[in-house]
């Protein structure tokens, strides 16, 4: 990427998305990667029967955010999310779940049970593989480039146009949000003060908002038109162009084959629980 | 229109209803969906509203371009403020299916209609959301609102999955009541002659020109 697009794109994903523009290795990782990588992890702790293995992908995720730069954004996220769910689902599965049998301890109103408390650090545990991999991909990845990748891999470009699209309109609705919202304040409509008046602030907001943006719905369907969008029959081009090294080979076969051993893992140990 | 419909297959149906006019409203009605929750929270309004978009492109495009307008909310603010949200795409979409169904056999035009429309979208996305937080999040998704009701529930009733369940409901009624609303004064307004490059039949006129 030249300078100037980097520039560009640091403007742009300001609002759009949750990318942040650093250049470290991951950042520069073919974003399929990263998609295969968030699907075999968590598929792979998802199904296998032990604990340790999620809370290892957990600090492993953990090194990735170092190599990417993002070590207190990301550890942020993880306590931020793994803290409340931790405490709600000990006390909703822990306290209340049917399957608990052994008891932990006995707190007069409810008892606290060991299955329970281990269902609560298997599904933590798997979350935090899911999301915190999700989360690093996401702010490690420029969406354009996510796009294109995902066109590469056969994604129809009209659901690519859909996906790019969404993140541009989002801000330039809530910009003109933002004049409509004055120019009603300035006319005499209170938005601050009881929950009714807030109420009836609502739809003058949001009525003259979605109005002007069927406008704009159709001013972008000439526009696309007219630039052969709806087009049958040509293989379209595009800016961005992405290449997998051999080593981004190596990293997809080292996840397909971690997969792979987990499902075989988890198959043969449910066989052997079951004859034993 | 239902003849060529049925030779084309069920596939070719759906693709048929994405020519360019419908695909620039999607985008739209994502951000219009983002939007009224933004709003929403910035009013600081106790509901979510972030189906006002999904109601407008069910009523306008029907239930498929509804169901990836709902799919693509999720999507998005997956990507752009939590990944808890995509797991509830399933909400948006089953939400965003039925609504275009029920409006596509002209219950948005009587009252009754709406009512039906208000119950039975509540209760699905209530039937989804609950097993979505039950079955992915183990019950509870962190330390919001509905997690508290939730937790309440299940401290006096001791069952899980009918306290999800309520919670769930609770916040739904109120939500899709007031969304509907907001969206049928929309749609009672937007001019004649945009609503009707919508209508399916001129749709399927459209494209046979192009052929």
């Amino acid at each position: 990427m030249s300078e100037k697009s980097k520039q560009a794109a640091k403007s742009k994903s300001k609002k759009t998305s949750s990318y942040v523009p650093i250049d470290s290795p991951i950042d520069r990782l073919h974003p399929m990667i990263k998609i295969y990588a968030i699907f075999c992890l968590g598929i792979g702790c998802a199904v296998f029967p032990f604990l340790w293995l999620a809370y290892s992908v957990v600090v492993f995720l953990f090194f990735v955010a170092w190599k990417a730069k993002m070590l207190t954004k990301f550890a942020g996220f993880i306590t931020a999310f793994a803290i409340p769910i931790t405490v709600m689902l000990l006390f909703i599965q822990g306290l209340y779940s049917p399957k608990n049998v052994t008891i932990l301890a006995d707190f007069g109103f409810a008892k606290l049970g060991l299955e329970g408390v281990l269902y609560t650090f298997k599904t933590v545990g798997t979350l935090l593989v899911f999301l915190g991999s999700f989360y690093l991909m996401t702010t490690t990845t420029y969406p354009g480039k996510l796009v294109t990748a995902m066109q590469d891999a056969g994604l129809n470009p009209k659901a690519g146009y859909l996906v790019l699209a969404s993140l541009n309109v989002v801000p330039q609705i809530q910009r003109r949000i933002a004049v409509i919202q004055e120019a009603q304040t300035a006319r005499g409509v209170e938005v601050t003060g009881k929950l009714k008046t807030r109420f009836t602030a609502f739809l003058p907001i949001i009525g003259p908002t979605v109005m002007s943006s069927l406008i704009d719905v159709q001013e972008r369907g000439m526009t696309l038109e007219i630039r052969g969008f709806g087009a049958k029959g040509v293989k379209p081009s595009s800016l961005t162009e992405l290449n997998v090294s051999p080593a981004e080979k190596a990293i997809k076969r080292v996840l397909v084959t971690f997969l792979i051993l987990c499902i075989a893992f988890a198959f043969s140990w449910a066989i052997f629980t079951r004859v034993r | 229109m239902s003849k060529s419909k049925v030779k084309k297959g069920f596939v070719q149906g759906i693709k048929d209803q994405f020519p360019t006019k419908v695909l620039v409203l999607i985008p739209i009605a994502v951000g219009i969906n983002l939007v009224g929750g933004i709003l929403a929270s910035g009013l600081k309004l106790p509901l979510f509203l972030d189906m006002i978009g999904t109601y407008i492109s069910a009523a306008l495009a029907g239930p498929w371009v509804a169901a990836l307008v709902g799919l693509l909310t999720n999507v998005f603010l997956a990507l752009v403020s939590n990944p808890v949200y995509l797991p509830y795409a399933l909400v948006s979409i089953g939400v965003g299916l039925s609504v275009g169904f029920m409006m596509r056999a002209g219950l948005f035009n009587k009252i009754w209609g709406v009512f039906v429309i208000w119950i039975v979208s509540s209760v699905l996305s209530a039937a989804i959301a609950g097993t979505v937080t039950v079955f992915v999040f183990g019950g509870a998704t962190g330390a919001t609102g509905a997690s508290v009701v939730t937790a309440t529930l299940i401290a006096v009733t001791q069952r899980i999955i009918a306290s999800v369940f309520a919670s769930a409901m609770i916040q739904n009624l109120a939500d899709r009541a007031v969304a509907l609303v907001i969206a049928y004064i929309i749609l009672k307004n937007i001019p004649k002659r945009f609503r009707s490059q919508y209508s399916l039949d001129s749709m399927v006129q459209a494209d046979n020109d192009e052929d």
